[in-house]
């Protein structure tokens, strides 16, 4: 990740990489019940939390402009009919 | 002297050996010139006249070679050719045959490219440890590029395909002519404090060297190298290659491909997710159901638990009576021990004691009795010969015989001997019946 720019919570793809790890473990294994219930359990949790990260940002394309006092702002950049 | 006569050619064959000897001399030469009488019939092949201010030198580039080429030759432009020589025989011309063509004053500007690209190499600027990775799946992103043109469009096109959930943030700049340096340069800097932003791309269509020029200058080279951010450059097409290429994190070679490097393919990843939650639900399954059996397994056991439990039952009635039996075979003997020792018990009994002792007590009282009636018989009977003894030798029946007893008076001492009297003594004399008191009158010793 670029410096700076970590977020708190467990990025998309350490999730999904943790989901990997639950699998394998599950699929390969040799564990008691109770700990494949609780690995289980994280697996479908980290499937929700993946789902709704894919889903989070919604699309949003902006131009971003100088006015005349040099601040930034932003306006919608038209797309082309058809796109 | 002979005459030697010379090798006499014919047009045919001596054409053929100049074209012979000038294909072979030739068959590579780098020529420049001025392009003129340029025509392109229905062939698209170029036919045209290299000249310069002394000579001129027809050329033909056929439509294969130069179809890919950028650059179009114009009447009157300085061009470089590369080609081989060769004859046409029929009318007796040479020409060049062009394989490849560029403008003139490109040489210039390559090699300002070269400088700078070895210049920032051996300062580093290319390093692959500098490279940054791309973010898996970016929110936001920004893209630097002309609004108008077609690597926008390109763009986002593929984006949108890909995975619509990314915000784009487009920065305006031009993208070509000596005012887009620094406004590349300054869009960057702009762009790596802008909040949310997490990767930057630099994206521009085709175009030849002078007009991709403004993303080879040093000011936009270091503005990506200073760039915090990771910095994806797609810049021209596939076979162009700029120094903003170089020094970028990742180099894309159409902006298309750029949004396929930046913008994960979300269909994909849904599809990943959903294998994922399957095998998920199929090991976790797998897992419950590898307990089940387990489980039923060992619960298949139980009938027969149950039949053991019986025959067990059996086995420990049938023991519990061996036990019973036993143990009341065993207590014959201690009983009648037991019955012995209260026999020897009551025979130590005090009370038995006690009435035998009480028998003998009277036993003994009774031969005691005994005794003492026959010792008190005896006894009487020694008493009465005592008696009888006793008054034989009463003293005083020998008085009766006429015998006295004197005894001096008044300690009434016996007198035995007449000489202890004197005269006058005062005697008492006993007789068998009475006494007298007398005085003595004469003592004699007869």
């Amino acid at each position: 990740m670029a410096k700076g720019k970590k977020p708190v919570e467990a990025t998309f793809e350490a999730q999904l990489k943790r989901l990997e790890e639950v699998l394998e473990a599950l699929e390969h294994g040799d564990l008691p019940l109770e700990e494949a219930l609780r690995l289980f359990e994280e697996g479908v949790r980290l499937v929700k939390a993946c789902h709704q990260k894919l889903d989070e940002v919604e699309r949003r394309v902006e131009l971003l402009l100088k006015d005349e006092s040099g601040r930034f702002f932003t306006r919608p950049f038209p797309e082309e009919e058809g796109e | 002297m002979e005459q030697e006569y010379p090798h006499i050619y014919t047009v045919s064959s001596l054409t053929r050996e100049i074209r012979e000897r000038l294909e072979t001399h030739f068959s590579l030469v780098w020529v420049s010139g001025e392009v003129s009488n340029l025509r392109q019939p229905l062939s698209g092949h170029y036919y045209f006249t290299l000249k310069d201010a002394g000579a001129q030198l027809k050329a033909v580039m056929f439509k294969g070679n130069h179809l890919h080429l950028r650059y179009k030759p114009q009447e009157g432009n300085l061009i470089l050719c590369r080609g081989r020589l060769t004859v046409y025989e029929a009318r007796g011309d040479y020409q060049l045959i062009v394989d490849y063509l560029e403008p003139l004053g490109l040489g210039a500007l390559a090699q300002a490219f070269e400088a700078l690209k070895e210049r920032l190499a051996a300062e580093g600027l290319f390093a692959p440890e500098l490279k940054k990775p791309l973010p898996f799946l970016p929110r936001r992103l920004a893209l630097v590029t002309s609004p108008t043109g077609a690597a926008v469009r390109d763009f986002l096109r593929l984006q949108q395909v890909r995975c619509p959930n990314l915000e784009v943030l487009i920065y305006p700049v031009k993208v070509q002519g000596p005012d887009a340096a620094p406004d590349i340069a300054a869009a960057l800097d702009t762009l790596s404090a802008y909040p949310g932003v997490e990767v930057i791309v630099l994206a521009r269509g085709g175009g030849s060297l002078e007009d991709l020029w403004p993303f080879n200058e040093e000011i936009v080279a270091r503005a990506i190298h200073r760039c915090p951010l990771p910095v994806v450059s797609a810049v021209g097409h596939e076979v162009d290659f700029t120094i903003a290429d170089f020094v970028a994190d990742v180099r894309a070679p159409t902006p298309s491909a750029a949004a396929a490097l930046v913008a994960p393919d979300k269909g994909e990843l849904l599809r990943r997710l959903e294998r994922l939650a399957v095998s998920l639900r199929h090991g976790w399954l797998r897992r419950l159901d590898a307990a089940r059996r387990h489980l039923l397994l060992s619960s298949r056991l139980l009938p027969d638990l149950r039949r053991t439990v019986v025959t067990l039952r059996l086995k420990v009635d049938e023991r519990g009576e061996a036990l019973a039996r036993r143990v009341r075979g065993r207590l014959q003997e201690p009983r009648q021990e037991v019955r012995l020792h209260a026999s020897r018990l009551y025979l130590l009994s005090p009370r038995r004691t006690l009435t035998l002792t009480r028998q003998r007590l009277e036993q003994a009282g009774a031969r005691l009795l005994g005794h003492w009636r026959t010792a008190e018989g005896q006894r009487r009977r020694h008493l009465q010969y005592l008696e009888s003894h006793l008054a034989q030798l009463n003293p005083l029946a020998i008085l009766k015989r006429g015998y006295a007893v004197a005894s001096l008076l008044p300690e009434e001492t016996i007198i035995r001997d007449a000489a202890l009297v004197s005269k006058g003594a005062q005697v008492r004399v006993r007789v068998a019946k009475g006494r007298m008191d007398c005085e003595v009158h004469e003592v004699s010793e007869q």
